[in-house]
């Protein structure tokens, strides 16, 4: 009998682990370009949204009810990333926070669509094999992303976008797809999410969740999508599990170990560079130094 | 009438987000920090107030001091616990490494608050807060907006002045243009940085104090104020402490005058609408009196 509500909460804790990678991954995307966006949040609010009100009422099923949210995620961030990509660094992220506050608002206001503050019961289950499914897929994407030639421009942009502007690099549009990918897998996410709660209100996808997010991309490394899926598992899935041990007091220590991580090690878990580093001083290779900067961005990819 | 009252309640709303805005831009200014900690330094400061008159039964003069101390020994502490490991690393940008520890410090100095209350919600005694009534000509003011009102004005001046007119302020200003030709030039930046943020911190701990004095309260206080104090602070431009003060100030005005004559749920939308409109429009505030550029 342990045993079973062990195994239940464990698959419990592993489905928020999967929906928060997805989550983190979008956030990701938009680091990837040099972006720092807590947006990923508006975007998952609008594909929840979205997909809630098309399960309810027009009898979408959770596949349909995927590319609806993902359309909407990709939507938003389009129209977003027009008016706010081209803000300074500081500002773009306060910007994004904006937006957040914004979309609350809206969901709030939209009552007859989105259930306003009361909140609206999800009509579909999401299972763990179809988040499975999802992350994997969304995961390939990245992959096949990383290699490609957006890929490497999108490094490029965010180890030193004046460089890579000089380079021929169209670092707006980068930015800007970035900005959209990042729209869509978002999107996908909340609908995720929202089949997962079973139960959405316009305080599921607000400044809590947009913390815990970028918390995960910072704590598993900003520089390799596998980080963003290890910083889920210990900042999503891990506390859903420990809390039946700890109870009160969680949060602190989701703050302490992120403070920890960025003092320590601040490249976060999954760092190329110090991987690197850690294998050539195992190799006893001559001591390698820091290395050049172009070298930082090649390993960082 | 109507529109004099509310006027009124908006400028001492307001008042409170000057406060938060003015520590919000020393710390912006001179570090480069966007501290999304700095809300708990209001919940800290209103929590200590509390204490004072509840535990100690001091008088509500004596708690506002010791949430303007408690909310400087917040910031001080922050600074040294998140932010100071990454200065000593030094070298390029830190953006993210300052943003993400204090996020780390914002989740859990705000759990800590919320485990110290009990999550309960709280509320100066009645009788604590001197909330007289003065009639002026038909607009009724309480006197603790008064007394907010005074105090982000007297704060804003005061900080201004011994930014742009002291040693120290000179030093503050040259670390955060530039901490190695400061450092150069003689200017310990330690000292400069720890008076940055107990100023930014005591500034912070009293908007927390104004803030709770006027309602009942909980350990989540400082979130809302760091929204609206953001906004304030975006709107007004993070260079210059006036600026920020004003931009605080138009917040409180536009919230209540929006809440009055549109519509109280859409109250935040426009306040927030206002924010993006100003960031597309004019990313530097609306007051471009300094550039914030390194140089």
């Amino acid at each position: 009998m342990m045993l079973a509500t062990q195994l239940a909460l464990l698959f419990s804790a592993l489905e928020f682990a999967l929906v928060g990678a997805i989550l983190a991954l979008s956030t990701y995307v938009t680091l990837w370009a040099g972006l720092l966006s807590f947006a990923s949040v508006s975007f998952a609010a609008t594909g929840a949204f979205t997909a809630t009100y098309l399960m309810s009422e027009a009898g979408f099923g959770l596949w349909a009810a995927l590319v609806a949210g993902g359309l909407g995620g990709g939507v938003l961030a389009a129209v977003a990333g027009l008016l706010l990509i081209r803000l300074d660094s500081h500002w773009l992220a306060l910007a994004t926070v904006a937006l957040i506050l914004v979309t609350r608002v809206v969901v709030v206001n939209l009552g007859d669509l989105t259930g306003g503050s009361e909140g609206q019961i999800v009509p579909v289950k999401v299972e763990l094999w179809q988040l499975l499914l999802v992350l994997a897929l969304v995961c390939l994407f990245l992959a096949r992303l990383a290699r490609s030639r957006f890929g490497t421009a999108a490094v490029a942009t965010r180890e030193d976008p004046t460089a890579a502007a000089t380079m021929g690099v169209p670092v707006r549009r980068v930015q800007m797809a970035a900005f959209a990918i990042s729209g869509v897998i978002g999107g996908i996410g909340g609908v995720l999410q929202a089949g997962l709660l079973r139960y959405i209100d316009p305080d599921s996808f607000y400044i809590d969740l947009a913390v815990t997010v970028i918390a995960c991309v910072v704590l598993g490394g900003a520089y390799h999508w596998f980080g963003s899926v290890i910083g889920a598992i210990v900042f999503t899935g891990l506390p859903v599990y420990v809390n039946q041990f700890i109870g009160q007091g969680q949060s602190i220590i989701n703050g302490v170990l992120l403070l920890v991580i960025m003092i320590w090690v601040p490249g976060g878990l999954i760092d190329p560079l110090r991987w690197r580093r850690l294998r050539e001083r195992r190799a006893a290779a001559p001591p390698a130094g820091t290395g050049t900067a172009r070298e930082v961005a090649e390993v960082r990819s | 009438m109507l529109f004099l009252q509310q006027l009124v309640n908006g400028i001492s709303l307001g008042a409170v987000y000057a406060l938060f805005a003015v520590g919000f831009g020393v710390v912006f200014s001179t570090m480069r920090i966007l501290n999304l900690a700095q809300g708990v330094y209001a919940t800290w400061g209103a929590l200590f107030a509390y204490w004072t008159i509840t535990e100690a039964g001091l008088p509500f003069a004596v708690a506002v001091l010791a949430g303007a101390l408690a909310g400087a020994v917040t910031a001080v502490a922050v600074d040294q616990i998140a932010f100071q490991p990454l200065r000593s690393r030094g070298g390029g940008e830190q953006l993210l490494g300052t943003i993400i520890t204090s996020v780390a410090l914002w989740i859990s100095l705000r759990e800590a608050a919320s485990l110290a209350t009990g999550a309960a919600p709280l509320g100066f005694p009645p009788g604590t807060v001197p909330n007289d009534l003065l009639q002026v000509g038909g607009v009724r003011v309480l006197m603790t907006q008064i007394l907010a009102i005074v105090c982000a004005v007297a704060v804003t001046a005061a900080i201004h002045l011994i930014l742009h007119r002291t040693r120290l302020g000179s030093a503050i200003r040259a670390v955060g243009h530039d901490r190695g030709a400061a450092m150069l030039g003689g200017v310990d930046p330690r000292v400069a940085i720890l008076t940055a943020a107990a100023l930014a911190g005591a500034a912070t701990g009293l908007a927390g104090v104004f803030f709770a004095a006027g309602q009942t309260f909980t350990f989540g206080l400082g979130d809302g104020l760091l929204l609206h104090g953001f906004a304030a602070v975006v709107i007004g431009g993070m260079g210059d402490v006036r600026g920020a003060a004003f931009g605080g100030f138009l917040i409180g005005v536009v919230q209540v005058l929006s809440a009055q004559y549109i519509s109280a749920s859409f109250q935040d939308a426009i306040t927030f609408g206002l924010l993006l409109a100003v960031l597309v429009a004019r990313p530097r505030g609306l007051f471009r009196t300094v550039e914030l550029g390194r140089a």
